[in-house]
């Protein structure tokens, strides 16, 4: 009679493994408390490791990428003007990318944190170069809010599309309300930038025009999902 | 009539769908794979994604279920050998399609939670982690587990009760027994994996037995509560233990009492003999009252086949304010509230009160994350903070057939108990053993002990088990 030494159970002859566990019949004493074999408990497991592994390629191409930007364009930059002046722009860039894909790549802890680890390094890169370039101000008074909403958006969508069960037109329906919700923050920022007061003009005629649209995705979401009625969402 | 029914009363299902198949009848003949089909494509074609409202008992439980208060209880048959993998995967399979009720999900809707259908596979696990275990987002609420000569199933509570899982476990294992080439009795009673779904099966029977404008049952104090501290996380253990039920009967036959209210008065006076031993400071502090919960099934009640939750509970009670209670005193007390509050009009109270508390307008126009925080702090603040414990007796399984002979005993884990009440009994008794099961969340097992002593007093031998 041929046993599974984890469950327990019967298995049939010629069985090799328990379609239960997965543990092999042939397993002895000796690796019983080893980790179960690549089966239902760990397929997630080795998904996890193989995503570990392409994101740490993904970052080392990304790094040599965005490195070499930053010395081109510091070389272009120094080599013409004897001295730092427009590559001041892309260096921050680059260099804010850079400690997002490293971030991203190399802490494993959940996605949430990895952006606020990311807005930290990122606020912290800035704040180092706008005393390192002195530039005039924009480093302080413009990138970092706009980094810090940048980043709260990001956040506020995760969270709804995690919250949400079924993922389809609702997906684009949330991306686009937050768009229309970062213009409005964007061209606030940009106003209490360049004019010392909160000014929207454009961003309204956006969020306008999203809206609607955001609105329709979502009803046809609703409308489509499964069993085509929204009683079951709203019944009382 | 429901209003929810009207999805399902447009299933028509049809109880003679397999007339045409006689040599597929179960037992006696296997099922073939155009049957198996036939009634797939049946099914699919009738419900493909049905939904359904939480019945009244089910409401809370979305809003106040945790990783630690899973609602999540557990049924055990241990057979006499060990379980055959193949046949029991193939068990499973055949009856996948029997109870489409429990293979849904549920999500959340604007004004309420709903039970959404998904045509997944049943879940089947080895067991070898703590009993009564959350699901996870996106998982069936209900899964199969098996062990060596055990296997077992697990429901949460939104999905059905006792009763329910048990008709579900039956029919796994008649099933299971069929699939091994062992005959199954031609009378034998069980809903078969060939039959089409009832509409009953499906029912809201709390809603289907409402009846408006009933007067309010009266309010219950505050009870006692055993003063022992949590265990740390995960808290939830189990201690299993066996007694003949014939010297148990005999006991209860004795006082001319049930074994429900013979196992209700032992509880009781368990809790006393804890509470004599407090500190005076402990004593002035606790409440005097001792209340067990006792779920009744209200299928014996009222005439409903639904497989969904359909119990409410009586509350027997003792008051150490009138003085301390012998076992006499405590039995004829319980036996006669029991027989007090299993009334049939008494019972109807309580239900128009909890189904009336649903259908308030103002409640359930409210959307949901404002109730659920209204559920939640409810269940926190009154939730069970009128009992003292509870007792869930699923009575004794016998299918009077060779089958019996297969099978050694039942186990009945209720779900972990909160953080108020901290202890919860299940009973399920079989042939001559009563299994008594104690959920446990705290680092003490006086209650347990005080209870098995309190049974050897009246000569009753227990046996711990190794669950």
């Amino acid at each position: 009679m041929l046993l599974c030494k984890t469950c327990g159970v019967e298995l049939d002859e010629g069985l090799d493994h328990c379609p239960l566990c997965g543990r092999s019949v042939h397993d002895d004493k000796k690796t019983l408390n080893a980790p179960l074999p690549a089966s239902i408990f760990n397929k997630k497991t080795t998904a996890a490791g193989e995503l570990y592994l392409l994101q740490r390629i993904t970052w080392q191409v990304t790094a040599v990428l965005l490195l070499s930007g930053i010395i081109a364009t510091l070389i272009i930059d120094a080599w013409v003007h004897k001295r730092i002046t427009w590559s001041v722009f892309p260096i921050s860039v680059c260099t804010i990318l850079l400690s997002y894909a490293a971030v991203l790549a190399l802490i494993r802890t959940g996605l949430v944190l990895q952006l606020i680890i990311g807005w930290i390094i990122s606020t912290g890169v800035l704040i180092g170069f706008h005393y390192i370039f002195q530039d005039t101000g924009w480093m302080l008074r413009l990138a970092i809010p706009i980094l810090f909403i940048t980043n709260l958006m990001t956040m506020v969508l995760i969270f709804l599309m995690r919250s949400v069960g079924t993922k389809g037109l609702n997906v684009f329906a949330f991306s686009l309300f937050m768009i229309a919700i970062y213009c409005i923050c964007l061209e606030g920022l940009i106003s209490l930038y360049t004019r010392n007061q909160f000014f929207i003009q454009w961003s309204i005629i956006v969020t306008a025009c999203l809206l609607p649209v955001t609105a329709s995705l979502l009803f046809i979401h609703f409308r489509i999902k499964r069993n085509k009625h929204l009683e079951k969402i709203f019944h009382t | 009539m429901l209003s929810n029914l009207s999805i399902i009363n447009n299933l028509s299902f049809e109880s003679s769908c397999l007339v045409d198949h006689p040599e597929a009848c179960f037992p006696g003949a296997p099922l073939t794979k155009s049957v198996l089909e036939e009634k797939q494509t049946m099914l699919n074609r009738q419900h493909p994604d049905f939904w359904m409202r939480l019945d009244n008992a089910a409401k809370i439980y979305p809003a106040v279920q945790s990783e630690e208060l899973t609602a999540v209880f557990r049924l055990s048959c241990i057979l006499k050998d060990r379980i055959k993998i193949m046949p029991l995967l193939k068990a499973v399979q055949l009856i996948e399609d029997r109870f489409p009720y429990y293979k849904v999900k549920p999500k959340r809707g604007f004004f309420w939670y709903y039970l959404e259908h998904h045509n997944e596979k049943i879940s089947v696990v080895p067991d070898v982690t703590t009993p009564c275990r959350a699901f996870q987002k996106g998982e069936l609420i209900f899964r199969v587990l098996v062990k060596a000569n055990r296997v077992s199933v697990e429901f949460s509570h939104i999905l059905t009760d006792g009763s329910g899982a048990f008709e579900f476990l039956k029919t796994l294992l008649i099933t299971y027994f069929h699939c091994c080439n062992i005959s199954i009795p031609e009378k034998l009673s069980f809903l078969s994996p060939q039959d089409i779904p009832l509409q009953e099966e499906f029912e809201d029977a709390y809603s289907s037995h409402f009846q408006r404008n009933l007067p309010l049952p009266k309010n219950t104090p505050k009870s006692f509560h055993l003063p022992f501290t949590l265990n740390p996380v995960p808290r939830f253990k189990v201690v299993v233990a066996m007694i003949p039920l014939d010297a148990v009967s005999k006991s209860a036959r004795q006082n001319d009492v049930s074994i429900t209210v013979f196992l209700v008065s032992i509880y009781l006076m368990s809790l006393q003999n804890i509470y004599n031993r407090l500190s005076k400071f402990q004593k002035r502090k606790s409440r005097k009252i001792f209340r067990i919960q006792v779920p009744i099934n209200l299928r014996k009640i009222f005439p409903s086949k639904t497989m969904r939750n359909f119990s409410l509970f009586v509350t027997p009670e003792i008051d150490l304010r009138l003085g301390q209670y012998t076992l006499e005193e405590t039995l004829k007390t319980v036996h006669h509230l029991m027989q007090l509050e299993t009334d049939k009009k008494l019972m109807n109270k309580i239900i128009s009160r909890n189904v009336s508390a649903e259908r308030n307008l103002l409640l359930k126009n409210t959307p949901l994350f404002i109730k659920s925080l209204i559920l939640y702090f409810t269940y926190k603040v009154a939730g069970t903070s009128r009992y003292s414990g509870v007792i869930t007796n699923l009575g004794k399984v016998n299918f009077n057939s060779g089958l019996d002979t297969l099978i050694d005993h039942f186990v009945f884990i209720p779900p972990p108990p909160n953080k108020t009440l901290k202890v919860n009994c299940g009973v399920l008794g079989f042939g001559n053993k009563l299994i008594l099961s104690f959920g446990n969340i705290t680092n003490s097992k006086e209650l347990e002990r005080e209870f098995f002593s309190e049974l050897m007093k009246l000569n009753i031998p227990v046996k711990i088990m190794n669950y």
